[in-house]
């Protein structure tokens, strides 16, 4: 009896196969040699390899590159437009530095990808199109080089699906692909402008709010912080790692200096809307703890602030200056 | 144990099973029992988070908010991915080795302490992550570093894994013992089957220990610094490994049950076991997979690992998908339970849970894990499926389909043939597995579509609506609405298992085991016609081999009499010693050429939406 | 000593490499650790600084 659970008997291995099974097992070889020599082979014939060198660079390294990208290259109204072909992307919870950007069709760009804390997925499909997509991962502590060419122009989103975090699902930017770079309007406009102006009425026209840009600010109390006697006065960007601007809303007189300081990682302080003829462009490259920079405050009226990675958890804030 | 068996022992701690015919000890069984049990109970908790993780990815109900999410999916994972898998593969080590040899479990405290050292774990596990709170994270199930969870969990998965290997050691006791005794004998297939998928289990489980200790370390501070890379490369040891003893407990079952239930035989001792030596050496490779789309390792590396070395594991897969329906095909054919090509799979128990659940786990694992994986695992097709609700799809075919159902229907006669207990509600356990096999197929489905063909993220609570941006996935909401349905059923499916199993144990009636598969048919009986022109049997005879080129004719059994086996003392039946090579394989083999068809044809669907990407690389 | 009927030496030598379970398992195991673990981490190491 040919029973699995009891030990065959004699010399087992000579038996004959059945012819079918013998065929079977042809097949299977045949299937499997396949299977490898196409994908090997599709290294050398294919166009899609996700095939590219690798550097070994620390987070911080990393985004100190990403910013002199985005300082090096063109700020046109749909993003940024990069210098020569190299697209730096900068993972971060919650956000895609380096994004949103404008390529064109038929040229290989060199995308590097990499973040500033924890994992990150790179993840992208064409608007138009979701079925063309894929995803890449992207590692802390390391930069990948992918070349990547589109011949279609259109818009391509962005998505992180490797979990990063409670704001993870947040994680959005896109690039888009024109055939004509040269008639992408160029300007610079400090920043992206992430929301539609708020209207008057309510506590600073609701920016706290998650009605307004991003999501509600959780320790704005609807009152003011009030430093119209201090000549010099402090912002804590991300006090204890929280998503938070501390105090998130104050008030100074005309000619006070603000100093903003970082107390936790890859935050931003970017320029919601403020008086007509103030001139605060706030800080747009992302800093990590320790950073500080200051502006003195002249024209009287509402600055409205926010960090850019972390608006959609409601890391907003206010300076009102009178 | 327990009082919930119905078994008696002689004065030895043995009895003998009148439906397998093995020498079962008591030690062994009541390991067998605890595992057993603690796994379905672990199958409960995981199928209970099923529900919230389902009802929010259907963001028409959107039950939880983000937050939640992460914690419910991690307990979902852990529970199911990891404890009902392990704790039950334990104990089909142990109905592998010491039930199969007919021995006593040695080392019998080891046991004990390893269930201790796998419960504890288990527990902290669940603790942990129930109780995560900032600055922590949910780990759902890969804690991907430097993203910070629970220290306890870490911890917890450390004793968990040590508690698993020190569970192995009284099964690989055994086997060293059988050996030592019997050195001139070949182990049984299922045994020798479960010892692969010991050793295949002992290398996930170290490549475990490698990754969470450091990582232990770094979460408290001992360790400055961990590496992202080098963290995916040796966590997915335990992360892909842990579900490659899955695959191997499975198809150790699959040969089992056939049998048991369903009178299979072992077509080819050569074939099967090379083929369990091939995932041997190669299966672990597989946890490459989950690096395809990642910096850091070479191209190389990659094709070469990822490939199961030139595909030397898919070759074992596709052995044993024809191996064990053959087995079915023809030990049913000698049972002349066969009539032309599919008689033997019409006339086969289907009503029987043990049965049905077993063939749908061989069916669905088959085209909708197996291939699936494959296509995966291709380097560049990886692009389209990485970190997708396609890459969910695949393994709840593999392991929500293809394993939980093997193992249900093990679960099945576990509790006729180690419980003593015949199943409670029989028409619900008659049709549940075809419930839960039915809607989470189309759970599968749907889920691959919408990652392969929306691009739909993995691992997100929402994404028909993401703030700040007005692009969203909502024009996937039509199959997301028939995700959300199938998926309720097929969580109905498993309660249907967990109500069923729990309530033999307690309320069942004693089981008077009356054998599945009725003993071979009298003689007189219609011979079905082999494929060999004669069926000259004996081990070692030259029977032609040719398969279905000559007609019958009507031979003279020529049986030789295995040593004094015969059943009944006189000449024995034809079928005796009929040597399988003659007996038709015709049925499995159409059924595997349509196997083959669907995987090619996936093959090429998968590579001709990879062309029409944009160039990469 | 073999009960089965025949002496072990007898079995072809892929059988008696298929009964010898240890070796088996030492010979995967080495074949794995050097394939994906040290090849995968020599790849890690040799990455270059950017």
């Amino acid at each position: 009896m040919k029973s699995p659970i009891e030990s065959p008997e004699g010399d087992w291995w000579s038996e004959e196969v059945n012819r079918r099974e013998s065929i079977w097992l042809g097949i299977s070889g045949l299937w499997a040699m396949t299977l490898f020599g196409w994908m090997a082979g599709w290294t050398q014939f294919g166009e899609q390899n996700q095939v590219g060198e690798t550097l070994e660079v620390p987070t911080d390294r990393y985004q100190e590159k990403v910013n002199a990208f985005k300082q090096s290259a063109t700020q046109a109204d749909r993003g940024l437009v990069p210098p020569d072909t190299d697209v730096y992307v900068g993972a971060m919870r919650y956000a895609f530095d380096g994004l949103p950007a404008v390529l064109e069709t038929g040229t290989e760009y060199t995308f590097h990808l990499g973040t500033y804390d924890v994992q990150h997925g790179f993840s992208v499909r064409q608007e138009d199109t979701l079925s063309k997509q894929l995803s890449l991962q992207m590692l802390p502590g390391y930069e990948w080089l992918m070349p990547m060419e589109f011949d279609e122009p259109g818009t391509y989103h962005v998505v992180c699906n490797e979990f990063c975090g409670t704001g993870h699902r947040t994680m959005h930017s896109k690039f888009e692909v024109v055939e004509d770079l040269s008639a992408v309007e160029s300007g610079a406009s400090g920043g992206e402008s992430t929301g539609e102006s708020a209207s008057t009425g309510g506590d600073y026209g609701g920016w706290f709010t998650g009605e307004a840009t991003g999501g509600e600010t959780s320790n704005y109390d609807r009152s003011t912080t009030d430093a119209t006697d201090s000549d010099a006065v402090t912002v804590t960007v991300g006090p204890d790692g929280n998503y938070t601007f501390g105090p998130p809303a104050v008030r100074v007189s005309s000619g006070t200096t603000v100093t903003f300081e970082w107390a936790s990682d890859t935050h931003n302080v970017l320029v919601g809307r403020q008086p007509d003829g103030a001139n605060w462009s706030g800080h747009e490259a992302t800093e990590n703890t320790g950073f500080s920079f200051e502006h003195t405050f002249e024209t009287p009226g509402v600055y409205a602030y926010y960090c850019n990675p972390h608006v959609s958890l409601g890391m907003k804030g206010v300076v009102e200056v009178v | 144990m327990f009082g919930l068996g119905t078994f008696e022992y002689d004065s030895d701690g043995f009895r003998d099973c009148s439906v397998t015919g093995l020498r079962i000890h008591r030690s062994a069984e009541d390991m067998v029992k605890l595992f057993g049990v603690t796994a379905i109970l672990a199958l409960a908790v995981g199928g209970v988070f099923a529900i919230f993780v389902a009802l929010t990815r259907w963001e028409l109900v959107g039950l939880l908010a983000p937050a939640d999410f992460y914690t419910y999916l991690s307990m979902h994972a852990w529970n199911l991915l990891i404890f009902w898998m392990v704790f039950m593969e334990i104990a089909i080590l142990y109905v592998g080795g010491p039930f199969v040899l007919g021995r006593k479990l040695p080392l019998k405290n080891v046991a004990k302490a390893a269930y201790a050292l796998m419960l504890g774990g288990a527990l902290v596990i669940n603790v942990s992550i129930w109780l995560t709170d900032q600055p922590d994270q949910a780990p759902l199930l890969t804690s991907y570093a430097p993203l910070p969870s629970s220290s306890w969990f870490y911890l917890g998965v450390v004793v968990f894994l040590l508690g698993a290997l020190v569970a192995a050691v009284p099964f690989l006791t055994t086997i060293w013992k059988e050996k030592r005794e019997h050195s001139g004998q070949t182990l049984p297939l299922v045994t020798f089957g479960a010892f692969v998928t010991s050793i295949v289990a002992a290398e996930a489980i170290v490549g475990g220990l490698i990754t969470y200790v450091p990582t232990y370390l770094w979460r408290i501070g001992v360790l400055a610094h961990i590496d992202a890379a080098w963290y995916r490369q040796m966590y997915w040891i335990i992360g892909h490994g842990s579900q490659q003893i899955n695959l191997l407990a499975m198809i150790s079952i699959w040969y089992f049950m056939t049998h048991v239930v369903g009178g299979a035989e072992v077509a080819s001792e050569k074939v099967s076991r090379t083929a369990f030596v091939l995932y041997l050496f190669f299966i672990n490779m597989g946890a490459a997979h989950h690096l395809m789309s990642d910096p850091g390792v070479s191209t190389a590396w990659r094709v070469w690992n990822t490939s199961y070395a030139a595909y030397g594991a898919v070759i074992a897969s596709m052995i044993h998908a024809f191996a064990i329906p053959a087995g079915l095909e023809v030990g049913r054919r000698k049972r002349g339970e066969g009539g032309g090509t599919f008689g033997w799979l019409w006339s086969a128990p289907w009503k029987d849970p043990g049965f049905s659940a077993t063939v749908l786990s061989i069916i669905l694992f088959g085209f909708l894990g197996g291939t699936t994986g494959v296509m995966m695992g291709q380097m560049q097709l990886n692009m389209t499926w990485h970190n997708t609700l396609a890459t969910v799809g695949h393994f709840h075919a593999t392991v929500a389909l293809g394993t939980t159902l093997a193992f249900m229907g093990l679960g099945y006669y576990v509790l006729r043939l180690v419980f003593g207990r015949e199943w409670i509600l029989k028409p619900v356990a008659m049709v549940q597995p075809y419930i839960y096999a039915g809607a989470m197929s189309i759970v599968v489905l749907m889920m691959m579509y919408l990652g392969i063909l929306y691009g739909i993220p993995r691992r997100h609570p929402s994404v028909t609506d993401i703030p700040g941006t007005d692009f969203d996935f909502a024009a996937a909401e039509p199959l997301f609405i028939i995700f959300g349905v199938a998926a309720l059923l097929a969580i109905l499916g498993g309660a249907l298992f967990v109500v069923a199993a729990v309530g033999t144990l307690v309320a069942g009636g004693k089981y008077d085991g009356a054998l599945p598969v009725e003993a071979p048919t009298a003689f007189g009986s219609e011979r079905p016609v082999p494929d060999g022109g004669g069926a000259n049997a004996s081990a070692g005879g030259s029977a032609s081999g040719s398969d279905g080129e000559e007609s019958a004719t009507a031979t003279e059994s020529e049986g030789t009499t295995g040593t004094g086996e015969s059943e009944d003392g006189g000449s024995p039946p034809w079928y005796e010693d009929a040597a399988h090579h003659a007996l038709s394989m015709r049925g499995t083999f159409l059924m595997t050429l349509v196997f083959l068809g669907a995987f090619v044809a996936l093959w090429a669907l998968n590579w001709y939406l990879l062309s029409q990407l944009w160039q990469v690389g | 000593m073999g009960v089965d009927g025949i002496e072990p030496a007898e079995e072809p030598w892929p059988q008696q490499l298929l009964e010898s379970p240890w070796l088996l398992a030492g010979a995967a195991l080495l074949f794995f650790t050097l394939s994906y673990v040290v090849w995968g981490l020599i790849d890690l190491l040799s990455i270059a600084s950017g």
